[in-house]
């Protein structure tokens, strides 16, 4: 039974990847564009290492390559889901997936990984050639569990990021424009998710809200380069399988709800 | 023995909430799109289910297919109920929406082929011979290695129905599958739809603005307006009562000043244009073409069927 849910999940995850393929230009625009954000932040945060002494354990290092791996997840946009729901729901399109034998929002978050796992691997490549050249790597000790905890977070991140977009995509079925929806969630996880600020220089109250909001559990992979992340772990997996239970429950309640008042209009 | 009922609908109804605004106040409206319809469809057949825009076709068979939930009524598809066996229904059934696409757009038509297989759990030789058989009788050999994207709209329809019947379902909704053909790519869907009907017993449900398919294709026909079922009864008894009276036009090479038969209905002149209808139960139509081209000298002639609006509203005439 789970064998073959998942070979049907693999082969639209197949067929979505084989896809995208053909979007070269565009994965490696996409792509360049991550490279760029990452380079750009890189020189801004050396200037500013160089000019201004730092009082905190965040280190140059640190501080760089926790952004480079804030973007190099980002490259899988499951923020898409948003408008890929909203036009499913909209243009009457939700009716072909609805007929087929797959959970629609497991079709989309599946589909949407596909398309975009091309886009992943350009930038952690480009991160890894450009980031140890040009600053180095933090100080890290790569053991196992290490490597396994990293996974984890980045697995269970791109979960909460994936269920919190398909809510927000939900909110089509009751609202005419739900962008405004969309845009406090993508921000929130803009601004907790640690893009263009370190999470360690935040004020205690706002690292509150990263370490307990659905936004920054989201993107827990900017903390891997922490000195105290082996530490934080536990609690980071904690709160991000917490948000998993909670989404899954309440797109299930919502789901249901919606599914209910579904038009399709036809001839 | 009597045949089993592929579809079985009882007090169907579908309402739907539509936001409306009154004096500047948010209010809901409700308008009616099914309204307690009730039949069956048996093993094998091939119905037609037509009526105009908003008539509830398209609703009635998204309820069919389990995509909208009814507002009340009951409804069972190759055994299952709509509602509550969704998962299980839909691994029974094939659906084409004509104006919408199942294929992956950008791959290979087989590579869709491949995917529908893991979706349906089909076994690989059995889904190597069912695709074979299907490449074949839709004619699908010659193109089955083109991207979707550079298929004409023939080719991709066919795609679409050979598609939608590659788990071999024991009834296909075809919701509009001939929209936007031309009349060749038309003729070869229907035919294959025939031979497969009448090959693998494969109930076909079939919503069509074309008065063609339904002509072609079904034995019995449904007429909804308004939600409600007008007709149903046997095509061949609706095409001898409602579809007798073609359309005739011909393009002459010279002027025609006068034009009298007492065969002919509705004659209208235009130049060299001529047009008028025949009731083809009352006149052979083959015998009517030559006298036609014995009399005048004939560029083009074109024969249609009465449009779907004209059959419904006759149909609201002699009842």
């Amino acid at each position: 039974m789970i064998s073959a849910v998942f070979k049907k999940y693999f082969a639209v995850f197949s067929i979505a990847f084989k896809a995208s393929i053909y979007f070269r230009n565009r994965i490696l625009a996409q792509a360049l564009v991550q490279i760029f954000r990452i380079t750009i932040l890189m020189l801004v945060y050396s200037f500013v290492y160089s000019q201004v002494n730092v009082n905190s354990d965040v280190t140059l290092q640190v501080a760089v390559w926790s952004i480079a791996a804030y973007f190099c997840v980002l490259s899988i946009r499951f923020k898409n889901l948003f408008n890929d729901i909203n036009f499913d729901i909209k243009s009457g399109n939700i009716e072909v997936i609805l007929s087929r034998p797959l959970n629609y929002l497991g079709y989309r978050i599946v589909n949407q990984l596909g398309s975009d796992i091309n886009s992943f691997f350009l930038p952690v490549l480009a991160s890894f050639i450009i980031l140890p050249i040009a600053i180095g790597f933090p100080e890290l000790t790569l053991t196992l569990p290490y490597l396994l905890g990293v996974l984890f977070i980045v697995i269970l991140g791109l979960l909460v990021g994936a269920l919190l977009y398909s809510l927000v995509g939900l909110a089509a079925f009751w609202l005419e424009d739900a962008t405004p929806v969309y845009w406090i969630i993508d921000k929130g996880v803009l601004l907790l998710g640690g893009s263009y600020l370190p999470i360690a220089f935040y004020p205690e109250f706002m690292k509150l809200l990263v370490y307990y909001s659905p936004f920054g559990a989201s993107m827990f992979v900017s903390h891997i380069f922490y000195s105290d992340f082996m530490t934080r772990l536990p609690l980071l997996i904690l709160v991000q399988l917490v948000w998993i239970i909670i989404l899954v429950i309440v797109i299930n309640i919502v789901y249901r709800k919606a599914y209910k008042q579904l038009t399709v209009n036809g001839g | 023995m009597e045949m089993q009922s592929a579809v079985r609908v009882r007090g169907l109804s579908k309402i739907f909430t539509v936001p409306v605004k009154k004096g500047g106040n948010p209010a809901a409206s409700q308008i009616v799109a099914v309204d307690n319809i009730s039949f069956d469809v048996k093993e094998g057949e091939v119905l037609g289910f037509i009526g105009p825009n908003g008539a509830g076709k398209s609703t009635t068979i998204k309820m069919l297919t389990g995509i909208l939930i009814p507002s009340s009524g009951s409804i069972k598809v190759a055994g299952y109920d709509s509602q509550t066996e969704r998962g299980k229904l839909v691994m029974h059934i094939g659906t084409v929406f004509g104006q919408r696409s199942q294929l992956v757009y950008n791959l290979p038509v087989t590579d869709s082929f491949d995917l529908f297989a893991k979706l349906y759990e089909l076994e690989s030789k059995k889904y190597q011979a069912r695709r074979d058989y299907l490449f074949e009788a839709f004619g699908i050999n010659e193109y089955f290695n083109q991207p979707v994207r550079k298929l004409s709209l023939g080719q991709r329809m066919r795609a679409e129905v050979a598609l939608a019947l590659l788990h071999e379902p024991k009834i296909v909704f075809l919701d509009e599958p001939t929209i936007g053909l031309d009349i060749v790519a038309k003729q070869a869907l229907r035919d294959t739809l025939l031979k497969l009907n009448k090959e693998q017993g494969t109930t076909i449900f079939l919503t069509s603005h074309d008065i063609g398919d339904i002509e072609m294709l079904t034995q019995r026909t449904i007429v909804v307006n308004h939600g409600q079922i007008v007709v149903d009864e046997d095509t061949l008894k609706l095409k001898n009562r409602y579809m007798q009276v073609k359309s005739v036009h011909l393009s002459l090479k010279e002027k025609v000043k006068e034009f009298a038969d007492k065969r002919f209905m509705d004659i209208r002149i235009n130049g060299k244009e001529l047009n008028f209808k025949v009731d083809t139960k009352k006149h052979a139509i083959n015998e009517i073409i030559k006298d036609l081209l014995n009399s005048y000298q004939v560029e083009d002639i074109d024969i249609t069927n009465p449009e779907l609006e004209d059959v419904i509203r006759e149909i609201y005439q002699t009842k």
